[in-house]
């Protein structure tokens, strides 16, 4: 009988059931397809990653490598890797022309493989380059006169320019020197007479793994391995997806705001099911009642109404499944046609996504009512018969129980999912305090709604009965206020996050960022400097003292070099960083990009030796506030106290130090300045070379312009699948509680006919409605800001964003959240205003 | 003549063709009178209460109030019409469940724009007069069902209207609540002149009214 009667209650509520399968649907749809946008932006990201590198792993010492790095490589060599070598160092380089002033350049010698990944860019192009060649890049050739088939010369060697590099893939923001780039043949390193004993040289090994699944995960397996094999160190490793922190931390952030966001619209589509299914119990109350004074046992009926749970869960599944494998090749094309992705995108329904979208489904379907169903089916059937059911709540020790199985299924699915668990943690206790926070929110905020309206009889009619509704109905109005306020509030928090996330990514003014750099201006230059780049630039342009330092007493103990034999490789990493040589500054005041996190920053005019590091630098150097340093700069020592502790925003490519002296401290020291600008206008830029060329001519122009924009595009592809992974989100939320206020139109019908059969006109039924669901909808405003907000910040926390709140964007979504009830409410009881009175009396 | 009911006829749509509910039934009320309309279930008692009330529309023919065609009013007219000269009584109550037996009872005279407190105190009055003082603060759930068609009762007659439609209103009732119902309209149907048009199975019930109309497959017969 149950089985007959399970298909018989299936077939006569198929359109409801139906509905609440789509709302987990959604959820489940977005889960997959998010999976597979981030799986395409994260390969594309990769791709693009790895040109910065031009490889996938970059092995580089400032000593030659040895018998068993060698070995390393050729084991590499063997498993299909490709390998070739590079040489960097820096060198004056000599125009032959005479008179001509020698620069400084960042030499790179190279083999014909060079680059693994990306391209040298020159002009002409593919510009030849033998041992008697070099190719120069193109801003210095400007700045210098210099052009294809001048003659230079490089230490001993005689070089003929063959061309100019014009973009070169091994560059990023935080790997390039500060000296123009020229690119030699490898062969002709040993004319030029510079690679000796004593020499400053890098040496390099660019490696290209065999094709793998995951080139990401494989580049850092291979860092690891050749760390742990060579245990060097000298020698340092760079996987691509560590190369520029920038994209690496950004891609990081969304990963983890994607992984939230799908678990949002998984808990959206969830919380919007469970209360629709929870009015669905409560309009099959007669039917229960029916059923148990027939004699059904309430197992037998908790076990028909779990089952039929279960079947709304497995309908979500199978749509879900479906869905999103349609819903990600939307989303993949779209971002293949719109961002330009060149990937190949490969879409599959795998078995395992398919039974994970069964399992999730399944358990949130019969998870979230279960509690419900159980207390109904214990219920006396003459409770049920008098219609006092409804306002029954769940047994505690189920709720208990449930929640307690609920906290622990939410935190195991956000750790599958994030692989953080952190982030697990964060989310899901935040979920579970936000839902218990919000519970007894919509509990209160509906009873003193009731207080104020049954005390308050002056009130106009429809005022006074759209707040009695809304009060009174309490079942009815909690499970609307919690929908609403969690899905408003979770909304609301979302789009906060990704404002934050944008802002970060965009640096909130990208035009305005620096992309030139100039180095090595000599003090009495500076006045001249700084007034010919003002004229050219968009924003002032900032100039920064450069002291060299070494770093001579840590506490009044002397930083020398000991024997490293017994030293650990962390001990001996952090000598040789004590030991090498500093770039210092002086200021007094911090720039935009500071920010003091321990002790506090000095006033200006400070006389007192103090210092200010910053905070991967004290944690490398094992030193923190209240340490004292002394340093020697050229031969005579400046000693302070660390009395703060910055972090730098290097994404904002102002120069900045790790070390900061007051400027009263360090400015008699032999110093030069370094300056970064912006040009107000880009196709000035050869004028502007000329010019310094004319005046200053040692002076060296670095121009990032090319990488900024390489990296602001792959940041640009991250923000735009971000925006629409959240406008999805916000459409699903939107789409999801519209259905559950649709979902109350049976009752407001019955009640709108007989209202009108007491001579109430359509007009004011349906002003009472409107004032009971813009009350839902300023309740939500309420509730649902301090969700949104409180949400946000944690998650934010949680994703390592700076929390900035954008409050257009929360009046936007809260403006929504305060008219979308009523429209919504309104709109769904449209049909009922008009409504023969008998039949709605009779049918509904 | 208080209300009259010309050649109805009534339709349902259904898959096999418009089913014929009511066919060409005429009568009129005086006012004051109490009239009684029985017949078999399915016969078209509850379709003509609708129609006479004005809560549903006639196929063909109309129903006249005080010579004006109730079955051609705009639906503004039909509202205002009822909630000045009709009172109703449901079968099954027709409570809303979110207010209290008074707030119910009151309902009527706030629609009309009295002040709630007006129209609380009004319903207090009636609802102690049938005997529902000690029970009006109470929740439709939290009534029996005698008490909760006292309520509706109350409701259908606190602004004395002219004419009171029930709709089987002892129908879910045992017989001596049943009873203790008939009295109270009754009562007020004598007491303020108020006309009654009652649907019932129990002839012993019609038999208490001042006229008794026997509806048979539609027609009157």
């Amino acid at each position: 009988m149950p089985v007959a009667l399970f298909f018989r209650l299936y077939r006569r509520n198929f359109r409801r059931l139906f509905f609440f399968s789509s709302c987990l649907a959604t959820g489940v749809a977005f889960l997959f397809a998010v999976e597979s946008v981030l799986g395409a932006v994260r390969r594309s990201v990769g791709e693009r990653s790895r040109e910065l590198l031009a490889a996938d792993l970059e092995v580089s010492s400032n000593r030659p490598f040895d018998a068993a790095a060698n070995r390393v490589f050729d084991r590499f060599r063997k498993r299909g890797a490709r390998i070739v070598p590079l040489t960097s160092f820096s060198s004056m380089l000599r125009p032959e022309d005479f008179g001509a002033t020698p620069f400084l350049v960042s030499v790179k010698a190279v083999t014909a493989e060079y680059p693994l990944y990306g391209s040298l860019v020159t002009d002409p192009p593919h510009a030849p380059l033998g041992p008697g060649d070099c190719l120069v890049e193109d801003t210095a050739a400007r700045q210098h006169g210099l052009a294809v088939g001048d003659a230079v010369l490089l230490g001993d060697a005689r070089l003929r320019v063959s061309g100019l590099i014009t973009a070169e893939p091994d560059k990023s923001m935080t790997r390039f020197s500060f000296a123009p780039g020229l690119i030699i043949a490898r062969e002709a390193i040993d004319k030029t007479g510079l690679v000796r004993f004593g020499s400053r040289i890098r040496h390099r090994r660019l490696i290209a793994l065999p094709r793998s699944a995951d080139p990401a995960a494989a580049s850092r397996a291979a860092e690891r391995e050749i760390e742990r094999t060579l245990d060097s160190p000298y020698i340092r490793v760079t996987a691509y997806a560590d190369a520029e922190p920038t994209v690496s931390r950004v891609l990081k952030r969304v990963t983890g705001f994607f992984v939230v966001t799908a678990l949002i619209t998984l808990m959206l589509g969830a919380v919007g099911m469970g209360s629709s299914l929870t009015l669905f119990l409560n309009e099959q109350l007669p039917t229960i009642g029916m059923l148990r004074c027939l004699g059904v046992e309430p197992r037998a009926v908790a076990g028909l109404y779990h089952a039929l749970c279960a079947a709304v869960g497995l309908q979500g599944a199978a749509l879900g499944a479906a869905g999103g494998w349609l819903l990600g090749a939307v989303a993949l094309e779209a971002l293949k046609s719109g961002l330009g992705l060149t990937l190949p995108v490969e879409l599959s329904l795998s078995p395992a996504a398919a039974a994970e979208a069964l399992a999730v489904s399944t358990v949130v379907a019969v998870g979230v009512p279960f509690a419900r169903v159980r207390a109904i089916a214990a219920i006396a059937p003459l409770t049920i018969l008098r219609g006092k059911a409804s306002t029954l709540p769940p047994r505690r020790r189920d709720t208990a129980i449930l929640a307690i199985l609920a906290l622990a299924a939410l935190y195991g699915f956000a750790l599958l999912k994030s692989n953080s668990s952190e982030l697990a943690r964060g989310f899901a206790g935040g979920l579970v305090a936000a839902a218990a926070l919000l519970a007894a929110a919509s509990a209160a905020a509906v009873r003193a709604v009731e207080r104020f309206a049954a005390k308050a009889p002056g009130l106009p009619f429809a005022l006074r009965h759209g707040l009695l509704q809304l009060g009174r109905e309490r079942a009815r109005s909690r499970i609307f206020l919690f929908t609403l306020s969690a899905g408003f509030g979770l909304l609301g928090a979302l789009d906060l996050v990704r404002l934050s996330l944008s802002e970060e990514i965009l640096l909130g003014k990208a035009d305005l960022v620096p992309d030139l750099f100039l180095v090595d201006i000599q003090k009495p230059q500076l006045q001249g400097v700084k007034e010919l780049t003002r004229s050219f630039s968009r924003v002032e342009p900032e100039f920064s003292p450069l002291i060299r330092a070494r770093l001579s007493h840590i506490n009044g103990v002397a930083v020398r070099r000991r024997d490293s034999g017994a030293m650990t490789l962390e001990e001996r990493s952090r000598q040789s960083f004590l030991l090498r040589e500093y770039n210092l500054t002086y200021k007094d005041r911090l720039n935009g990009s500071e920010t003091i996190v321990a002790g506090s920053f000095w006033r200006p005019g400070e006389t007192a030796s103090r210092i200010s590091l910053e905070k991967g630098f004290s944690e490398r150097m094992k030193v923190g506030l209240g340490d004292r340093l002394r340093f020697d700069i050229q031969g005579r020592p400046v000693e302070g106290t660390v009395d703060s502790i910055r972090t730098i925003d290097w994404m904002s490519m102002k120069p900045n130090f790790f070390v900061v002296i007051p400027r009263a401290v360090l400015e008699p020291a032999p110093q030069n300045f370094i300056a970064s600008f912006r040009l107000a206008d880009r196709g000035a830029f050869s004028d502007y070379q000329r010019a310094l060329g004319r005046h200053f001519s040692n002076v060296s122009v670095i121009d990032l312009s090319k990488v900024l924009d390489s990296v602001q595009e792959i940041l640009g592809t991250l923000l735009s699948a971000l925006k629409g992974v959240a406008w999805f989100c916000v459409a699903v939320g939107l789409l999801v509680l519209a259905g559950t206020i649709a979902l109350d139109r049976r009752a407001r019908a019955r009640r709108t006919a007989l209202f009108k059969a007491l001579g109430c006109p359509p007009a004011r039924v349906a002003a009472v409605d409107a004032v009971s669901f813009a009350a839902i909808g300023l309740l939500t405003f309420a509730i649902g800001s301090l969700t949104a907000l409180g949400l946000g910040r944690l998650i934010a926390g949680m994703l390592e964003i700076g929390f900035f709140v954008d409050f257009a964007a929360v009046g936007r979504t809260l403006a929504a959240a305060l008219l979308f009830p009523t429209a919504v409410g309104v709109l769904a009881n449209w049909r009922a205003y008009g409504a023969g009175v008998s039949k709605t009396l009779k049918f509904e | 003549m208080i209300l009259k009911a010309e050649a109805l006829t009534k339709d349902f749509p259904t898959p096999s063709g418009p089913l014929r509910i009511l066919d060409g039934v005429s009568f009129s009320i005086d006012p004051g009178e109490s009239v009684s309309i029985t017949g078999p279930s399915g016969s078209g008692k509850s379709s003509l209460l609708g129609l006479l009330a004005g809560l549903d529309r006639p196929t063909s023919g109309r129903v006249l109030f005080k010579e004006t065609s109730v079955s051609e009013m705009e639906e503004t007219e039909l509202c205002a019409w009822r909630r000045t000269s009709v009172g109703f009584v449901f079968q099954n109550f027709e409570l809303v469940s979110s207010l209290t037996a008074l707030e119910n009872a009151a309902l009527p005279l706030e629609i009309l724009g009295r002040s709630a407190k007006e129209a609380a105190a009004r319903a207090g009055e009636i609802l102690a007069a049938l005997g529902m003082g000690a029970r009006s603060g109470h929740f439709p759930h939290e009534l029996s069902g005698g008490e909760q068609q006292r309520t509706a009762i109350a409701r259908a007659y606190i602004h004395e209207p002219e004419i009171i439609f029930a709709d089987e209103p002892t129908g879910s009732l045992d017989e001596e609540t049943a009873r203790s119902v008939v009295d109270s309209l009754l009562g007020i149907n004598r007491r303020i002149k108020t006309a009654l048009v009652l649907v019932t199975h129990n002839p012993e019930l019609a038999r208490q009214l001042d006229r008794s109309l026997t509806i048979h497959g539609g027609k009157l017969a």
